[in-house]
C-alpha cells in the first residue's frame, strides 16, 4: 500500500517500538495530532519530556547508550540550537572518543508559512553538516525516507533528519533530471524540491538548458 | 537566602565506632590510600614536566570515591572531568589510566584527552566529554532504558548550577529513575566561591524536585551509610561536603583555605588511634612504591 511520507515515519516508528528495540522521546508527542500524525497514537515506547531543551537532548542521548534505538523529535527545526550541545559534543563523538556508539535518530522538522518567517522555518543543513560524527539527510519522498531509515539501522551512527512539514503529505518520489547539453546544473534540497518543477518551467521558458540533482 | 555550612564534621553520623564499622572504614581507607598515591606520582610526574595533557586531580576528595564504591559497588558510573578517584575505586586499570594522561594510544581513550575522557565499559563507567555536568542528562536518560541496575551520576558544585543538570532531577523523579546524584561539593568552582555563584542551596532545591537528598560532610562512614539508605529510596541526591587540595587543573597546590580540612589525614589518624598504625604506614608503603612503579614503567613508554 502506498504511503505518505507522514505514514512512512508512522509506520516506521511504530514498527522499532513494537520490536521493543526503540523509543520515541521528545516534548508534547501526544499533543493535538501527534506531531502531524507521524507519532503512532499509543502510550508504549513513548516518552514525554519536560519543556528542557538541552537537558532533553542529553536523555535521548543517554537512552542511546542503552542499545536501543532511539527517535528523538524535536517540533520545530529552530530548537536544534538548544538541543545541539549533547548531540554534537556527546552523539557525535562518543564512538570515536569512547569506542561506543549513541546511535541517536533525531527528526528536525522544518516547516513554512504561517509568518513565522524568522522564527520557525529555519533548515540547518549546512552549519551542522560541519560536525563530524554526524551525518545528515533531508529526505523528502516515502522511499528516500525508508532507505535512510535502512541506513540508520544497518549503522550505529547517530542520524540527523532534517524534516519538512511541506513533505508529509505527499506520496510524490523524485527524479534528477539530466541534459548533455546543459548550461547550469541546479541541486535543490529539502521543501525546495517541491518547487523544481516551477523552475523547470521557467528555465525552459528562457530556453536555458540544466541538470537537476536532488539531495537527500 | 540559605546559609551553606562546611565543616568536617558537617552532618556526620557518629564518631563512636562499633566493629563492624572500623572494618567499613579500613576498607574505605585501603582505596583512599591507592587513590591518594596514585594522584601524588600523577602531580609529582606533571610537575616535573613528564607530561603535558589536561589533569585535574581528585587529591582531598578520595573518601566520596572510595565510600560510594564500597557502598554501591555494581552500578553504572557517570563521572566527569575530576574522574581518577571514580575510575580507581570502580576497578579501573590504573595503567590505561596513566596511559591516557601521558598521550599513549593504550590510553582509555586512545591518548586523545587527558583526565576528562576517562572510562572503562569493564567496570560499567561511561565517558565525559568535557563540559562539566553534560553527563547529568544522559546518565539519566540511560537509566530510562536502563532500570534495572542503579546509575550513579557524579557532578560538581559548579556544574549543579547548569541548568540542564537542574532539569534532570525533574526528569528523574517524573520517571522514578534508579539513579544516585553524587555532588562533590567542593565550594569551588575553579577558584570561585559558591556563596559568590549562587544563594540556593542544591540539596533544597533537589528536594523541591521531589528527590530524596542529604548533605553531609565527607566522612566515609557517613557517606556509606547515608548511600546505603538512600538506595532504597531512588531517585536522589547525596551533596558531601569536601576539600579539593590541588589546582583546579595542573599540578600546583592551592592556598589553604577557611574552613578548610584534609579529610585523608583526618580518617588516617583516627584509624592510628584505633591501632591500625602498623598496618597503616604499611598499607601506605606498599601503595606508594606501586604508583612509583607503575608510573615509571609507563613513562618510559614514551
Amino acid at each position: 500500500m502506498e504511503r505518505t511520507v507522514a505514514e512512512t515515519i508512522k509506520f516506521l516508528s511504530k514498527r522499532l517500538i513494537d520490536s521493543n528495540k526503540g523509543i520515541i522521546i521528545g516534548q508534547c508527542l501526544s499533543a493535538v495530532g501527534w506531531v502531524q500524525n507521524t507519532v503512532p497514537a499509543q502510550k508504549k515506547g513513548i516518552v514525554e519530556l519536560p519543556m528542557t531543551d538541552v537537558a532533553g537532548a542529553g536523555f535521548a542521548v543517554g537512552a542511546s547508550l542503552a542499545n536501543i534505538r532511539p527517535i528523538f523529535i524535536l517540533r520545530f527545526q529552530s530548537f536544534l540550537w538548544l538541543n545541539a550541545s549533547p548531540l554534537i559534543n556527546h552523539a557525535a563523538k562518543a564512538k570515536e572518543i569512547f569506542g561506543y556508539p549513541a546511535p541517536v535518530f533525531i527528526r528536525a522538522i522544518a516547516s513554512e508559512g504561517l509568518s513565522s518567517g524568522p522564527l520557525h522555518t529555519n533548515c540547518y543543513h549546512s552549519p551542522f553538516a560541519h560536525m563530524p560524527g554526524l551525518p545528515i539527510c533531508a529526505p523528502m519522498s516515502p522511499k528516500e525516507y525508508s532507505s535512510i531509515w535502512k541506513i540508520y539501522l544497518k549503522n550505529n551512527d547517530p542520524l540527523l533528519v532534517s524534516e519538512h512539514r511541506r513533505s508529509y503529505k505527499e506520496y510524490k518520489e523524485f527524479n534528477d533530471y539530466i541534459d548533455k547539453k546543459s548550461k547550469i546544473t541546479v541541486f535543490v534540497i529539502s521543501a525546495c524540491r517541491f518547487e523544481i518543477e516551477q523552475t523547470q518551467l521557467i528555465l525552459k521558458k528562457k530556453k536555458i538548458k540544466k541538470n537537476i540533482y536532488n539531495k537527500v | 537566602m540559605m546559609k551553606e555550612f562546611r565543616n568536617q564534621n558537617y552532618n556526620i553520623i557518629r564518631s563512636n565506632y562499633s566493629s563492624s564499622d572500623i572494618k567499613i572504614i579500613y576498607k574505605i581507607f585501603q582505596k583512599m590510600s591507592l587513590i591518594r598515591e596514585f594522584e601524588l606520582q600523577t602531580y609529582e610526574n606533571r610537575k616535573k614536566n613528564l607530561f603535558k595533557t589536561l589533569i585535574y586531580l581528585c587529591l582531598g576528595q578520595e573518601s566520596i570515591y572510595a565510600s560510594t564504591s564500597l557502598a554501591l559497588p555494581k552500578v553504572s558510573i557517570f563521572g566527569q572531568h575530576r574522574g581518577h578517584g571514580i575510575y580507581l575505586a570502580y576497578g579501573g586499570k590504573p595503567r590505561k589510566l596513566i596511559d591516557e594522561l601521558i598521550g599513549l594510544k593504550t590510553g582509555t581513550n586512545k591518548g586523545m584527552g587527558g583526565s576528562p575522557p576517562i572510562f572503562d565499559k569493564k567496570i560499567g563507567m561511561f565517558g565525559h566529554i568535557g563540559f562539566i555536568g553534560d553527563q547529568v542528562p544522559v546518565s539519566a536518560g540511560y537509566s530510562l532504558i536502563n532500570n534495572k541496575k542503579i546509575t550513579i551520576s557524579f557532578f560538581g558544585d559548579g556544574a549543579a548550577e547548569e541548568d540542564y543538570v537542574l532539569a534532570t532531577f525533574g526528569f528523574a523523579k517524573q520517571y522514578n529513575l534508579k539513579i544516585l546524584f553524587v555532588c562533590d561539593d567542593n565550594d569551588l568552582s575553579v577558584l570561585t566561591k559558591t556563596k559568590e555563584r549562587r544563594k540556593w542551596n542544591l540539596a533544597s532545591v533537589a528536594k523541591s524536585f521531589g528527590l530524596e537528598t542529604v548533605d553531609i560532610t565527607d566522612d566515609p562512614l557517613t557517606i556509606y551509610y547515608s548511600i546505603k539508605k538512600l538506595k532504597n529510596k531512588l531517585p536522589a541526591l547525596i551533596n558531601i561536603r569536601t576539600c579539593r587540595e590541588y589546582w583546579h587543573e595542573g599540578a600546583g597546590i592551592d592556598k589553604p583555605k577557611k574552613n578548610y580540612w584534609n579529610r585523608y589525614e583526618i580518617v588516617r589518624k583516627n584509624l592510628i588511634n584505633m591501632g591500625f598504625e602498623n598496618s597503616i604506614v604499611n598499607l601506605e608503603n606498599t601503595n606508594r612504591n606501586w604508583a612509583k612503579k607503575i608510573w615509571k614503567e609507563r613513562l618510559q613508554k614514551l
